[in-house]
Formats: structure tokens, C-alpha cells, sequence
């Protein structure tokens, strides 16, 4: 294997462009373990650290924020946000633990895209898109298009994600980001991601995210569309969580059954909602 | 596999070691500096007895690639020790009766060496959170738990 650490993107998007089974290296928490285990064995890794600017957020003049692939998430955690963009924190702080959160960065998390990881299934709630470069140009997609499959996206050998973009929160919003795992800090069993904006007492746009339960993240377009223009009553939360439990293609894994995942999807997707609207109406006062 | 002279900041100094490219921080550090303080338990970051300090950030030592080290500043254990940071923490888990069989206890020391340089005192919640990632399969984590709060702790527990 040889290792080199660029300087800029266009050394970098060369030096990929030289191996065909070239790979990126960001913090390496998962891409290390799975060499540690001989899963992977990269002839050729190529270092993201030394090119300025991919450990940066940028906040954009439209409101939203655009983001370096190598932020961490304990960059993430200690981000101080507004509006539904605060469900960022919220999720950093859920992953794994303090070491971990320190080296891992966002950008290897989405491309690594593993189905119960925390970032896939908050981003898509917030409507996040992604930023490639490959040799030959660049190209901007929404993260839902992105992960394709079970740690499978649609970046192409030679491409970089190089920065994650974040449309801006809506005037009074919020997001919620709700977690069930063994342990703290675990993978998710099941995980809801909420974003919601608020038009007086009712909502004006809401998108809801289920991780852990599906090769990629779940959302249901009608279900949402069910929910603008209502006040978030038990009964209207409980028709979304019902048809999400139905939408979501689980399997039984070491964590939980298919089963007890269609079990939990309901009662969570209520609680997230229940803390999104509670926080967007807090807001609104 | 081809080795290459690696040059990395460890405890202040830069030493060299031979390295093969895959190597992590953590073989290197014990096997070519023999700082064997850091402890071996998974290779896949779980379970934080490997824990050091780069450029001052907990991390695990299976989990940095030493190449992708150089350049920054790795503390271990051994050079808390050396600086007289880890005693208090040290010396707090041994009037607790924290310490078993001891092959967590330098991930520990490390992990709670980060929180006091935070600062300001430490709840129960926070000591359990800034050891989460660190397994111990003796005690029960309660003792260890208690030196540190008994150490760190202004407010002893914020009930959660």
C-alpha cells in the first residue's frame, strides 16, 4: 500500500485517478477497523487532511450551510445553530463516544453509508445535498439520491464528496433526532430523524427520516404531504408512524427482529415529532 | 511489506520508527517505540484500552493510521505520567478501588485526563459519557465512576 497526503483537491482527484481501488482516507474510524480486520486492503490511500477548507462549515448568505467532508462530529456537537439546522448537535452527540466523535467526520460517514449510522438518516431529514468531484468535473446531488443501498452510494472510483449542503431552516422550525440503541453511543436499532417548520399553530413542512430499518434511509412522501396544513394531533402522528412502520424494510440482525423494529418505528416517530413541534413552537413564542 | 522510516511527535519528542504503510499508531507505539501502556483490546476502536491524546483529542490509537500521524502531537500514557497529569486521576481510582485486573485502566486515565482539562466540574452523567467508550469487564464501571467524581465532581449527579 502507498499513502500520500495531498495538498490540494486536483493532487488528490490524481492521485485517485492513478488506482482504480484507490480510497479516500478521512478519519479513518471505520475505514482502519475494517483494514485492521483485512476486509478491505486499499493498495493506495490517499489522505483528505492537508486540503484547505474540507474542515470547515460555511455559513451560506441564503441561510443555509455548506460543510467540508471532514468535519468532525465533535465539530458538529459543539456547532451552534438555528432552527431545525440545531438537529446537527443533536445527532453528533449521539454518536459513539468522545474519541470516536473527535477523528470521525461526516464525509466518511455518508460514503461509508452504513444503514444504522446516525448522519444518513438525520441529513436526509434536513434535506441535505452532496458535493462530488471526480477528474472530470463536478457534480451536486440530494443525499436521498446518493446512498443507493446498504453501504453503497453513488460515488464512482477516482470521485470525492468533498462538502455536504443544507438548504436553511424555515422561520419557525425545529428538528428532532431520536435515537433507539442497546447502549448509548451504539449503532441505531431504530432511529427517527424529524425537521419541521411551523405556520402559526400548524405545520408548514415536514420531513421525517427512519434509519436502522431499511437498506437506506426511510422517508414517505404522502404521509408527510398528510401532515402540512394539520396541528400535529396524536392521531395525525400516529397515521405517519404507522405507514413508516409499513414503508420500512426491516431485517433481523444482532440488534433486533424485523419484527420488534416495526414495533418501535410508530411510538418514535411520535416522540421525535412530539419534541420537533414542542421545540419549533418554543420558538414561535 | 516494504518498511519506510516513520517520524512521529510522541510525548513531546520526535522518534522514529521502521513502520510498514498499514501499520497503526497503536503498533507502532508498542511495538516500535515499546510504550506498551496502551493496551490491545479489539483493533476496532470498541473498546478504548488503546486511548491516547492526538494533538490533545481523545483517539483511538488502533483506529489513526501511524502515517496519517505525523505531523501531529500524540500524547500516551506514559507521557501523563511523566508529566505528573495523570496522578491525580491515578491516584483517585486507587482510593476508590477502581483498578481490577488494570488492562482498561490506561484507556480510562486518558479519557478522564481529557475531561479534567475541560474543566469546571463534572457530573456523574458527564464522567459516565467520557468513559463510554472505554470497557471494563471487572468492575461494574461504579467505582471507577465514583474516583472520578469524587475527584472532578462539583455537582455529584444530575439525576439522569
Amino acid at each position: 500500500m502507498d499513502y500520500f497526503r495531498p495538498e490540494s483537491l486536483e493532487e488528490a482527484l490524481g492521485l485517485l485517478a492513478e488506482i482504480p481501488d484507490a480510497r479516500c482516507l478521512a478519519g479513518g474510524q471505520t475505514l482502519v477497523a475494517m483494514m485492521n480486520t483485512r476486509i478491505v486492503a486499499p493498495p493506495r490511500l490517499v489522505s483528505l487532511r492537508d486540503i484547505p477548507g474540507l474542515d470547515q462549515i460555511e455559513a451560506l448568505p441564503n441561510g443555509g450551510l455548506r460543510m467540508g467532508t471532514m468535519v468532525t462530529h465533535e465539530t458538529l456537537m459543539n456547532l451552534s445553530a438555528n432552527g431545525a439546522h440545531r438537529l446537527l448537535p443533536e445527532t453528533a452527540r449521539q454518536i459513539a463516544s468522545p474519541a470516536i466523535r473527535a477523528f470521525g467526520t461526516v464525509g466518511g460517514a455518508l460514503c461509508h453509508a452504513d444503514p444504522a449510522a446516525d448522519w444518513p438518516t438525520a441529513l436526509v431529514a434536513l434535506d441535505a445535498s452532496v458535493h462530488v468531484a471526480g477528474i472530470d468535473g463536478k457534480r451536486r446531488e440530494p443525499l436521498a439520491e446518493f446512498l443507493v443501498d446498504a453501504l453503497t452510494t453513488t460515488l464512482e472510483p477516482g470521485e470525492i464528496l468533498t462538502h455536504i449542503e443544507i438548504p436553511p431552516p424555515g422561520q419557525t422550525s425545529a428538528g428532532a433526532y431520536v435515537k433507539f440503541a442497546r447502549v448509548e453511543g451504539d449503532f441505531a436499532t431504530v432511529a427517527v430523524a424529524v425537521s419541521l417548520s411551523l405556520s402559526g399553530p400548524t405545520c408548514e413542512a415536514i420531513r421525517i427520516a427512519v434509519g436502522g430499518c431499511s437498506p437506506v434511509p426511510t422517508r414517505d412522501d404522502a404521509a408527510e404531504t398528510g401532515l402540512v396544513s394539520t396541528e400535529l394531533s396524536e392521531a395525525d402522528m400516529q397515521a405517519v408512524g404507522n405507514s413508516l412502520a409499513t414503508a420500512i424494510q426491516p431485517e433481523d440482525d444482532g440488534r433486533a427482529s424485523a419484527a420488534y423494529r416495526r414495533m418501535v418505528v410508530p411510538g418514535l416517530v411520535q416522540r421525535a415529532i412530539t419534541l420537533a413541534h414542542d421545540r419549533a413552537s418554543e420558538a414561535r413564542i | 511489506m516494504k518498511r519506510t522510516l516513520l517520524e512521529l511527535n510522541v510525548n513531546g519528542e520526535l522518534q522514529q520508527a521502521p513502520t510498514r504503510p498499514t501499520a497503526t499508531l497503536l503498533d507502532v507505539l508498542r511495538d516500535g517505540l515499546h510504550l506498551t501502556g496502551s493496551k490491545r483490546g479489539c483493533d476496532q476502536g470498541v473498546c478504548g484500552a488503546c486511548t491516547v491524546l492526538v494533538d490533545g483529542r481523545p483517539a483511538r490509537a488502533c483506529l489513526m493510521l501511524a502515517v496519517d500521524c505525523q505531523g501531529r502531537r500524540v500524547t500516551t500514557i506514559e507521557g501523563l505520567n511523566e508529566s505528573g497529569e495523570a496522578a491525580a486521576v491515578q491516584q483517585a481510582l486507587a482510593e476508590n478501588g477502581a483498578i481490577q485486573c488494570g488492562y482498561c485502566t490506561p484507556g480510562i486515565v486518558v479519557a478522564l485526563v481529557d475531561l479534567a482539562r475541560a474543566g469546571g466540574g463534572a457530573s456523574e452523567n458527564d464522567v459516565r459519557r467520557s468513559i463510554s467508550g472505554n470497557i471494563c469487564r471487572c468492575s461494574g464501571y461504579v467505582k471507577i465512576v465514583e474516583a472520578a467524581v469524587s475527584l472532578l465532581g462539583g455537582k455529584a449527579s444530575d439525576g439522569r
